[in-house]
């Protein structure tokens, strides 16, 4: 039984994640460590398709692991431990979107110089996610970072972001042509 | 970068280069913020438009197909084909390639309420389709007065949404069996259609339907036929090309006044017995913001038009030409439902620059152009003249011209 074996996999995955966060809610730190290593990415390319600014990713991302460590003791597990660290993030997002409706200095918005920074960042990377951050919609980048980052699924997306599975699925793949366009055009 | 694949592991190593290494922070800053009460926003419902509930036995099934390329591995459990089902209630049902109900979503109000309480993950998908088409007819969504239902099927990763299509399709034409099925896969949507359904709060297989018809028939707005049910546009449809939409039975025209009390009506207006009416014509058609029966017949050279409203036989709209000699009628054109004479002049003034003490010949009348009510205005200044076509029924400037006088 091939197909059940790979279901068993990501459900031992959720099941994993869920178990740290029982950790994580009796004030394990280390559990939150393990917690934060496993999924940071996942939740950071999330912040960054919310964020106007670098600053503000990483601020989303700060305060989503603060808010999981406060929080993880309302989490009732359903399986879908991502959807719901997802959950946090975005209205994280929303709320310091709401009171951040600033002009903003061109130097602040500028991905570029915060991913030079960066050594790990090779420049094709680089590039690729300049140009994900131009080219495509907030909206896209939010489903392109939640599905090819973050793993989910695309009714999981759909639920997290309140649009029909449809919708998701056909924004995902003209992102992804698009972003496939504008990188070989590089 | 030569597929998907590599743009999704370039992003997922890009994204994993990028995060900043937060965690010492993160850690030192949780002895402040244990027992800090968190804001959660509580998740809304959906903000799809919710529709009157005109009893709809039109069941259109549309059956979207998305293609997305190196999506998942098509093992069980993992989204396969996403099928939706419009009446006027819309439901998303989201399965695997086994058929396996991963999940099924009401994306309006009415679809929330046809759904209810029903669980029907893990079932396989024509058992959830007959429970849904099932709460549809037990909910007064289906009847004899609104047969039709859309299906609209998207597969995922080259699933044959095309075959899922004809064989859902053909389960639910039995089990509706005086019913009107009109189905499609949408697999390839493109974005116009997908940014159609996101602005009217529709799905994209009803927006293909209402563009199919709004191409076939260029008189009609997307804009004013988004609202209608799928058995009202299967009524519009009828003997109009489909494009690539399936269609079985026919939908149904009993909550209206039918064919036959419409060319009563209109005969009895025309002081006409029923054997004098030469290349008679009836269609149903949407107008005056309303379901409209279109009558036509000729008596010897004279030619008459009648635009019956469906619901009550009022006649909205009639056109009598004996040899070129029009007259011209109806309760659409007694003002009730129109922006008026005044108003429609202003409004051309307004789109021009002018006042009316700027310009000459002022003048303007009530016409129908394409099947929609117009005023025609008309005018002269400085050296031009203007002609403007006006929608009487809300104001706006259709066309206008401006020459050389």
């Amino acid at each position: 039984m091939l197909l059940t074996m790979l279901n068993t996999t990501e459900y031992s995955e959720a099941r994993e994640l869920e178990a740290l966060l029982a950790k994580v809610a009796a004030g394990d730190k280390q559990a939150l460590g393990q917690l934060y290593e496993r999924t940071h990415s996942a939740v950071f390319g999330f912040a960054m398709s919310m964020s106007q600014t670098p600053a503000d990713a990483e601020d989303i991302l700060h305060d989503t692991y603060l808010a999981v460590y406060s929080s993880a003791g309302g989490y009732s597990a359903k399986g879908k431990p991502m959807a719901w660290i997802m959950t946090i993030a975005k209205n994280l997002a929303r709320m310091k979107m709401r009171m951040a409706k600033r002009m903003l200095d061109a130097d602040e918005s500028d991905w570029g110089k915060y991913l030079s920074a960066k050594p790990e960042v090779s420049p094709d990377e680089r590039i690729l996610l300049q140009t994900a951050m131009k080219i495509l919609s907030d909206e896209e980048q939010q489903i392109v970072m939640l599905h090819a980052v973050s793993g989910m699924k695309h009714r999981e997306i759909a639920a997290l972001l309140d649009m029909p599975t449809a919708t998701v699925l056909s924004k995902y793949s003209r992102a992804i042509k698009k972003l496939r366009t504008a990188m070989e055009a590089e | 970068m030569k597929n998907e694949n590599n743009i999704e592991a370039m992003l997922r190593s890009a994204v994993s280069h990028a995060s900043p290494a937060a965690l010492d922070e993160i850690l030192s800053a949780c002895d402040h913020e244990k027992g800090k009460v968190i804001y959660m926003e509580k998740k809304k419902k959906s903000p799809m438009r919710s529709f009157a509930a005109i009893a709809a036995v039109l069941v259109l099934v549309i059956a979207g197909v998305f293609a997305v390329k190196n999506f998942g591995t098509g093992s069980a459990g993992t989204l396969a084909a996403v099928v939706s089902l419009d009446v006027n209630p819309s439901i998303e049902i989201n399965v695997d390639k086994n058929r396996t109900v991963l999940s099924v979503n009401g994306l309006n109000d009415d679809g929330r309420t046809v759904v209810g309480d029903m669980k029907l993950d893990g079932t396989k998908l024509d058992v959830a389709v007959n429970a849904i088409i099932g709460s549809m007819l037990q909910n007064g969504y289906l009847d004899d007065m609104a047969n039709s239902i859309l299906l609209s099927v998207s597969g995922v990763d080259g699933y044959d949404a095309e075959k899922l299509r004809s064989e859902i399709a053909a389960d639910v034409n039995s089990q509706l069996k005086s019913g009107s099925v009109l189905s499609q896969d949408v697999s390839n949507a493109d974005s116009e259609l997908v940014s159609l359904a996101e602005k009217y709060g529709i799905t994209v297989g009803k927006a293909a339907l209402i563009r199919q018809i709004v191409q076939a028939n260029s008189r009609h707005t997307f804009d004013e036929l988004a609202g209608l049910s799928i058995n009202d546009l299967n009524l519009i449809a009828d003997g109009k090309p489909l494009g690539s939409i399936a269609l079985t039975g026919e939908a149904s025209s009993t909550a209206y006044i039918g064919k036959e009390a419409a060319l009563e009506a209109a005969l009895a207006h025309a002081k006409i017995s029923k054997s004098e009416a030469r290349k008679t014509d009836i269609e149903i058609d949407y107008e005056y913001g309303c379901m409209v029966y279109e009558v036509e017949f000729e008596v010897g050279t004279t030619e008459y038009e009648y635009d019956i409203n469906a619901n009550d036989g009022d006649i909205l709209w009639y056109e009598i030409d004996r040899n070129g000699s029009i007259e011209q009628g109806g309760s659409a054109l007694d003002g009730k439902n129109l922006v008026g004479i005044d108003k429609a002049k202003q409004t051309a003034l307004d789109h021009a620059g002018y006042k009316s003490s700027q310009v000459t010949e002022l003048k303007a009348e009530l016409d129908r152009d394409g099947g929609r009510t117009i005023y025609e205005v008309e005018f002269k200044a400085a050296g031009y003249e203007y002609e403007y076509e006006i929608d009487a029924s809300n104001g706006s400037v259709i066309t206008f011209e401006k020459e050389r006088d």
